[in-house]
């Protein structure tokens, strides 16, 4: 086995240990996606802003996205706390190509993202949402959650590389996370929103796989979608990816 | 269970008759600090080396430059005549680091802790587990194996530290101040741990604060300050040529006593109760002839002290000679 493959391994596995240690994390972290479905799919049940699709319908995608988005955008906090406790430095003095910690990292939090995402659709289609694309569909909506939290989590990773200590970290995270899921088509669509937000939530990311998640949902598979959606999200990704890595070299040197 | 690191005889490596570490003419500049300047040094197969100086003098600068985890401005650094720029994987592999910081993960057991470098460093076989075993108990650490990290005592962390640093039999151990804040039963422990790896044969480099340390452990010390090399020689021949005159005779007289008058060849300082005298040996005894000749049984108590490793790097260390010398 590779030098790369071993430490992917190992340190994957010293995420799943540490998740056994806090089961009740795990439950909370399952039951909160299904609960966002449940509270904003009744409040705004009987809202005009979604025309010929229920309220939940539209937002499942919504709620998948948002879910891989958050658990990425917090995905590289760990490495940060290791970078505070050398354990990191540690890490980089084992015959551990630098590049099996981030894989492992990514292979964690996506891991546990695109659970999350099973459970939000399984809990959508006890609520009447049947994806519109089939199993398929459902899979493909699972992969873009993967595919954006991949770009997202790097992001991450690179300011726990790249930031002073996690209380930066987390005021910048708290400071994104909310705006950013507003100004996205998340929770409403995009021509309802004002123009100036119509443009931001444009360029946000999440709003790329919102739109192709929710159009396999409600109205089935759309080839020339799913490639421009395949195309920036592969764009975004590899940013992500380049900066994670330039941190990471920073770090090390 | 073996109660040693390594309970097979260790193979003699085949490059083995060359150094373990060859640093020359290292320099490493962080933005406009000097971290370590010039720094050349030898370090042979088998011994155990001690990098002292004060904090900032650049000795952990100097271990992250032997594990290429930084790169030297100037110089070379070979280690067992690799370098650890491009060949780091290799370097690594046989070289075991115990780090200034315990740098352990709190959430997991103490087992957990080794068995992820077990992975790391030897893989996921049925040996790599025995040696995880092996290990532990070697640190005295198998009853508690179990447990979470974070409910180690300091010294219980550092024997983990020292389980995952012997764990795959390192040609070498970089040890950064490994007793840092340690009670003197678990230094004595980590002393033993250490001694044991160095007699199988594991080239040892240890920084610290602790000159009794280096005393013990080191054949030979490297003075570091502002990251120059100052002083490069076994302990016992820096005591004598670099504070030979440190030699230290307190007495104590029953009368106030006083040499002022006496032209004592020794340096000395009158005390609430006698004086103390420094310099070489010849000059304290001709000053204790004379100070006996002149008081006699006035003279109630002598004690002496021979110069300490303190003392080599506080002369080499200290900008104001004159705090050097009266700093004890």
């Amino acid at each position: 086995m590779t030098a790369y493959r071993r430490g992917s391994l190992a340190l994957t596995r010293r995420w799943l240990w540490h998740l056994r240690r806090e089961p009740a994390g795990l439950i909370a972290s399952l039951a909160q996606p299904a609960l966002w479905l449940l509270l904003f799919g009744n409040l705004f049940a009987k809202s005009q802003i979604v025309q010929g699709h229920s309220y939940i319908a539209f937002m499942t995608a919504g709620v998948v996205v948002m879910t891989a988005f958050n658990g990425a955008l917090n995905g590289g906090v760990e490495l940060l706390f290791d970078r505070e406790s050398e354990l990191l430095r540690r890490l980089l003095a084992a015959p551990l190509p630098p590049s099996a910690i981030l894989t492992s990292r990514l292979v964690y939090v996506l891991g546990i993202s695109t659970v999350q995402s099973f459970v939000i659709l399984l809990v959508a289609l006890l609520m009447g949402v049947r994806v519109a694309a089939g199993a398929p569909g459902a899979l493909l909506v699972l992969a873009y959650g993967v595919l954006l939290g991949l770009g997202v989590c790097s992001l991450s990773m690179a300011l726990a590389f790249a930031l002073h200590g996690h209380a930066q970290f987390f005021a910048l995270v708290g400071f994104l996370g909310l705006p950013l899921l507003f100004a996205s088509n998340a929770l409403a669509p995009l021509d309802a929103m004002p123009g100036w937000l119509q443009f931001v939530a444009h360029v946000n990311p999440m709003t790329f796989a919102i739109t192709a998640s929710r159009s396999l949902i409600l109205d089935g598979l759309q080839p020339g979608l799913l490639l421009t959606t395949l195309v920036f999200i592969a764009v975004f990704d590899t940013l992500g990816i380049a900066a994670c890595l330039r941190a990471l070299r920073w770090v090390t040197t | 269970m073996s109660s040693t690191p390594d309970p097979t005889p260790r193979q003699r490596d085949p490059t083995a008759s060359g150094p373990a570490i060859a640093i020359e003419g290292a320099t490493k500049r962080f933005g406009s600090v000097t971290a370590v300047e010039d720094l050349s040094l030898q370090v042979a197969t088998g011994e155990v080396f001690g990098l002292l100086g004060p904090n900032g003098a650049g000795k952990t600068t100097a271990i992250d430059l032997i594990l290429g985890l930084t790169a030297p401005t100037d110089g070379t650094v070979r280690v067992f005549g690799v370098d650890p720029l491009r060949r780091g994987m290799e370097v690594r592999n046989h070289t075991g680091i115990v780090m200034q910081q315990s740098a352990l993960d709190a959430y997991l057991t103490g087992r957990e802790n080794v068995r992820i470098y077990a992975e790391l460093y030897l893989g996921s076989n049925s040996a790599a587990r025995r040696r995880v075993d092996e290990v532990l108990t070697w640190t005295g650490l198998s009853s508690a194996a179990d447990r979470l990290v974070k409910g180690y005592s300091g010294g219980m962390r550092r024997r983990l530290d020292l389980a995952i640093g012997a764990l795959h039999r390192p040609r070498l151990l970089l040890l950064d101040e490994p007793t840092l804040g340690l009670d003197v039963q678990t230094r004595h422990e980590v002393w033993r741990l250490v001694r044991d790896m160095a007699a199988h044969g594991t080239t040892v480099l240890l920084t610290t604060h602790y000159l009794e340390e280096a005393d013990h452990l080191c054949d030979r010390v490297g003075i570091l300050n502002h990251g120059h090399l100052v002083a490069l020689d076994t302990p016992a021949q820096l005591r004598s040529t670099i504070v030979g005159d440190l030699h230290r005779l307190t007495l104590r007289c029953a009368e106030p006593c006083d040499g002022t008058s006496l032209e004592l060849p020794a340096m000395f300082e009158t005390t609430d109760n006698g004086m103390v005298l420094s310099g070489a040996p010849e000059q304290l005894w001709r000053s204790l002839a004379l100070l006996r000749d002149a008081y006699g049984e006035n003279l109630l108590e002598v004690t002496y002290a021979a110069p300490t490793l303190d003392d080599v790097v506080l002369r080499l260390t200290t900008d104001d000679p004159h705090e050097a010398a009266g700093a004890r």
